[in-house]
């Protein structure tokens, strides 16, 4: 007959074997976060800039319809800005985090995806796992609010709303990059314990 | 034998079977492609197309100078005011620009050309 400590263990090694498959597919993370901020990020940032040298012309070619001053500084402003995303939603969460020991915010989600492959533990993996996720879904959302920025100057547009969807993907992406301390700022205003998420994730 | 509600043949059937089970069989043996291969792959095509999108736009550039230019000279012969050919001119030189200006443009906001660098990405061939 078997034991309560066998069963437990053969309980974890079942976990161990499911969580496999999610550490895996966390595995393909590291490089939908390459491309995503190598490829996606400056080709969308280049186009941005083309797009206001087009407005330039524009300007006053047909009389200044469909483009703006605004739209052209807008757009010379956030072209730049998106294809340096990394470094600009790390600044952001500099802002709101303050400053924090983390992996470059290039290999943000490949380093969680490394943890979860090295973590003994099932929690460790699948947690690990479920974060680099998030963090790609947030590159994603970050990517998505410059281009709500980009298109904010245009005077066909909605300025306003364009800039506060823009705004809102932006802050949700940088809480999605950094769900790491997110929750342990989190966990530390409820049950008062520091870093509680990051040990859960042997970080 | 051919099925009246489908209008398809036993042996098109069979077929189909038959190339469904060894696409399934030998496709993990032969392929070995992942999701991420298919990011990889898209990203290279994305070089690919922003370094043929950055060459047109300079080409459009030299064009929009040059009519620019032409424009202005006949417009001092025939002594009448310039209208559009300034703003081609310049439009036309920023066309052709358009990575340097972009690579300024980031220098003068982040302070420094962190991160990701313009002219890296476009020869880089979606590798890094």
């Amino acid at each position: 007959m078997a034991d309560s400590g066998q069963i437990i263990s053969a309980l974890k090694g079942g976990a161990t074997e499911i969580m496999q498959y999610f550490v895996n597919f966390s595995g393909e993370f590291s490089e939908i976060e390459k491309v995503i901020i190598y490829v996606f990020a400056p080709a969308v940032g280049i186009m941005i800039s083309a797009w206001g040298i087009v407005d330039f012309l524009k300007l006053k070619k047909s009389g200044g319809q469909g483009a703006s001053p605004a739209s052209i500084i807008t757009r010379f402003v956030v072209g730049p800005i998106t294809i340096q995303l990394s470094a600009f939603v790390r600044a952001l969460s500099e802002s709101i985090f303050g400053e924090r020991e983390f992996q470059e915010a290039e290999t943000l989600a490949a380093s969680y995806a490394t943890n979860a492959q090295n973590a003994a533990d099932p929690v460790q993996a699948g947690l690990s796992a479920m974060v680099a996720f998030m963090v790609i879904v947030g590159w994603v959302a970050a990517l998505r609010g410059m281009i709500a920025f980009a298109r904010m100057g245009s005077p066909q547009e909605n300025g306003y709303e364009l800039f506060s969807t823009g705004a809102a993907r932006l802050i949700a992406a940088t809480f999605l990059c950094m769900f790491q301390f997110v929750a342990d700022d989190l966990i530390a205003s409820v049950g008062g314990g520091a870093k509680q998420f990051s040990s859960a994730l042997g970080l | 034998m051919v099925d009246k509600k489908t209008n398809v043949g036993f042996k098109s059937k069979f077929g189909a079977m038959v190339a469904i089970g060894l696409t399934l069989v030998l496709g993990p043996a032969t392929a070995h492609a992942k999701i991420s291969d298919w990011f990889g792959n898209a990203g290279e095509e994305v070089v690919a197309i922003a370094n043929v999108l950055v060459l047109i736009f300079g080409a459009a550039g030299v064009v929009l100078t040059g009519i620019g230019v032409i424009g202005a000279i006949f417009a001092k012969k025939n002594k009448q005011p310039m209208e559009h050919q300034p703003w081609f001119i310049i439009g036309g030189v920023l066309c052709i620009l358009l990575v340097p200006l972009t690579m300024a443009l980031s220098e003068s906001i982040a302070g420094d050309d962190q991160g990701m660098n313009t002219q890296d990405f476009l020869n880089s061939k979606g590798e890094f």
